[in-house]
């Protein structure tokens, strides 16, 4: 009897056992919530992060009131069939932009099967740009397509204005710094901003400048106010003068 | 209870029963496959970039079948980085195909695929790519649809050199078109212990840039210009002793500043002034200038200011000079570097039918309005008015000019008389003439100027003569070295030279 049921339990035990390993239940496997990041990067060799970025709406047609600005991000999680729509927020604290008056959030895009996108935020051309220059701190806020990620790369700073203030980039090649050689650079470049290229080993972006280039553009000003020094002889202002009363040169 | 235990035992059969292996009932029969025979074939081969890799495996396909065939060539794997892709080279059961890929180590790989059974068998040989463009004479011509280069390399060039090469349609093996536009420069930039190891090539709408080392491409058109907006136009170029690429475009100078990286080496706006240059510009004159050149608006001479990218006029004369460099009054035929690396200048007078080398010392470092060294009438020289090209030597006080089928040796220095050197053949119309003059010549300064280069045209073929002369002399072996045919009308030659 003892032998029997030894037999029997034994029996039952494998059996039991060979049936219900096919029951394991399967885990699932890690999902990640889709998100974005700020996802500037300088084109070096290091790709350093950037995490702010000036605008001046001098180079902007007096008639316009408005300019979007688009700002980089990169997604975490599943790749998308279809177009997604990311958003930027306020973080209040260091901004001295208004949201409604100063700025407001449009949806910016991340195309449908791309991991970069971007996010936009539309600046306005307030009365005050004329006097100051307002900042705004922005995170990515959330949509009904994603939430914000990477915490390193999670705020933003944006600043601009409407007016003639020497940019930090001001090169060595346009000689002593004035509002009039600003604004006549503007005026005949349409560039008011002169970052150099970071790593001549790399390829020059657009809007990034090497020495050379800024040789070059000093070499077409100096022939432009030539000739229109020469086209307005004997007008008042001609030629040209600074705010300082010295003579415009490059 | 029995009943109990048989069910046990049945439910314990039963479980495992599924995991009997399945032994399978099966037949097995021989199904044919292609053989490749690869026998006496070695299994690496060394070649020459832009030159037929040459393969022919024994090819055995089962009886009444057909095979189809795809060669395929990639990178050779050197580390676990991802694979590159394969390009497929042919589709033929024999390999021979010109292999235009960068130097490096590739593989290439024969697929067969018998047509029948669907079965495929391959083969791989190792493939080692390179260039041997250290010296050679590069030879730019005008074909039926356009511009390419061949390259030419001798014993004469170099010691290093034991045989003829003739590496043929460089540039459209290399960018899958010819050259666009009427062909007008190749020139072959190095520095030594620098990064410039380039060759320029120009059009007259088309301007382009490749590795010196294997003619891979590096960049064309609006990427070698700063202003995106200008007009294509090249006419000239040169890289002088000054380390500058300087461009004639549009009749304008463009001269490059100094650069550490290639991608920053890229042609201004044009040099600011009043003036139309003539498309000849000179190598070798003291840095000071920048760069030289000739207003044949103006008919002077004019320096280059590279601060502030700017022509202006050279001093005025000294007491006794020879002639005014600010104001010529001929108009140039063209300027070449010669003995003592003075500037030769041939002139043909605005009229009548007067003809004029000026030298001219721009290796003097300040200009104190003495840099004119002579001016010699060649008015009265044999088919002078006929001249079309020239060279000046920088060992002897010759030059050579070449009418339509004659090169003639001017002793501009002693008699200042002239006499033919080289007649062509009958039929046969010179289109182009060139010395060997490598820079750098540290290598092959035993080579330089022994050989002179004539390109012919006899209305459908070209030929490149390869003469041997006397580099003091001037005196032209009537018996060429080498002769090249080449597909079209040459433009222009220039030596290739490295350390």
């Amino acid at each position: 009897m003892n032998l029997v049921y030894k037999v029997i339990t034994g029996t039952l035990l494998t059996v039991g056992i060979s049936v219900l390993s096919s029951c394991e239940k399967d885990i699932d496997g890690y999902v990640q919530d889709a998100r974005v990041y700020f996802f500037e990067r300088s084109n070096d060799l290091n790709q350093t992060r950037i995490s702010n970025r000036s605008f001046t709406f001098l180079t902007v047609p007096e008639q316009q009131m408005k300019d979007t600005l688009y700002i980089k991000v990169k997604t975490m999680g599943e790749v998308s069939a279809v177009d997604r729509y990311p958003i930027a927020k306020t973080v209040a604290e260091g901004s001295t932009a208004t949201e409604g008056i100063d700025y407001e959030f449009i949806p910016g895009l991340v195309a449908a099967n791309q991991i970069e996108g971007n996010v936009a935020v539309v600046l306005h051309r307030t009365a005050r740009l004329k006097n100051e220059t307002v900042l705004l701190n922005l995170a990515i806020g959330e949509s009904a397509d994603f939430k914000g990620g990477v915490t390193e790369d999670g705020t933003f700073t944006l600043r601009w204005s409407d007016r003639l203030v020497q940019p930090d980039t001001w090169p060595f090649y346009f000689g002593t710094y004035s509002d009039v050689k600003y604004q006549f650079i503007i005026d005949h470049l349409g560039i008011a901003d002169y970052p150099h290229q970071l790593s001549p080993r790399i390829e020059a972006q657009p809007g990034e400048y090497s020495i050379a280039d800024l040789q070059d553009m000093a070499s077409r000003l100096r022939i432009i106010l030539r000739e229109e020094n020469a086209a307005n002889e004997g007008k008042p202002g001609y030629p040209l003068r600074d705010e300082n009363g010295a003579l415009v040169v490059f | 209870m029995k009943g109990i235990i048989y069910l046990a035992i049945a439910l314990f059969f039963t479980t495992f029963l599924g995991c009997k292996k399945d032994i399978g009932n099966y037949e097995y029969t021989d199904t044919p496959v292609v053989q490749i025979d690869t026998t006496g074939l070695g299994n690496t081969y060394r070649l020459l970039r832009l030159t037929p890799l040459k393969i022919a495996p024994g090819i055995r396909l089962p009886e009444g079948h057909q095979g189809t065939y795809k060669w395929l060539i990639y990178k050779k794997q050197t580390s676990n980085n991802a694979s590159t892709s394969s390009k497929e080279i042919s589709d033929k059961a024999v390999l021979d195909v010109v292999i235009a890929e960068p130097v490096g180590e590739y593989v290439t790989e024969l697929i067969v695929t018998d047509a029948t059974t669907g079965i495929t068998s391959n083969v791989t040989f190792n493939v080692s790519v390179t260039a041997n463009m250290e010296f050679g004479m590069m030879i730019l011509y005008q074909g039926a649809h356009g511009g390419d280069i061949d390259f030419i390399r001798t014993p004469a060039l170099s010691s290093t050199i034991s045989g003829n090469s003739h590496i043929k349609n460089m540039y459209s093996l290399t960018m899958g078109k010819p050259i666009s536009g009427q062909a007008k420069f190749i020139w072959s930039a190095f520095q030594a212990y620098q990064i410039t190891n380039w060759i320029t090539v120009g059009s007259d709408n088309y301007i382009a840039r490749f590795k010196g080392d294997d003619f891979t491409f590096i960049r064309d058109q609006e990427d070698m210009y700063r202003r995106p907006e200008t007009v294509i136009n090249p006419q000239a170029y040169v890289f002088n002793t000054s380390s500058l690429h300087v461009l004639i475009n549009g009749k304008k100078l463009h001269a490059t500043g100094n650069g550490f990286y290639e991608s920053d080496i890229k042609f201004p706006g044009p040099a600011d002034g009043d003036y139309e240059l003539a498309p000849y510009l000179v190598a070798r004159h003291a840095s000071s200038y920048s760069s030289i050149a000739y207003d044949q608006k103006n008919s002077r001479f004019v320096r280059y200011y590279l601060s502030t990218n700017m022509i202006d006029n050279f001093a005025a004369p000294a007491a006794g000079q020879a002639f005014d460099l600010r104001n010529v009054g001929k108009d140039m035929l063209y300027m070449t570097n010669g003995a003592s690396n003075y500037t030769y200048a041939f002139f043909k007078d605005k009229t009548g039918a007067g003809r004029w080398l000026y030298v001219v010392d721009f290796t003097k470092t300040s200009d104190a309005g003495n840099l004119a060294v002579g001016a010699y009438d060649m008015t009265d020289l044999p088919d002078a008015t006929q001249a079309k090209l020239f060279q000046v030597s920088g060992f002897g006080g010759y030059t050579y000019y070449a009418t339509t089928d004659k090169i003639y040796n001017y002793a501009y220095r002693s008699s200042n008389t002239a006499s033919v050197a080289f007649q062509m053949p009958a039929g046969e119309e010179i289109t182009c003439m060139r010395y060997y003059k490598p820079v750098p010549n540290i290598s092959v300064a035993d080579k330089e100027e022994r050989v002179l280069y004539v390109a012919t045209w006899n209305g459908t073929r070209a030929k490149v003569y390869e003469l041997a002369i006397n580099e003091t002399s001037g005196v032209v072996n009537q018996t060429p070295l080498n002769v090249f045919e080449v597909t079209g009308k040459v433009v222009d030659m220039a030596a290739r030279a490295t350390l």
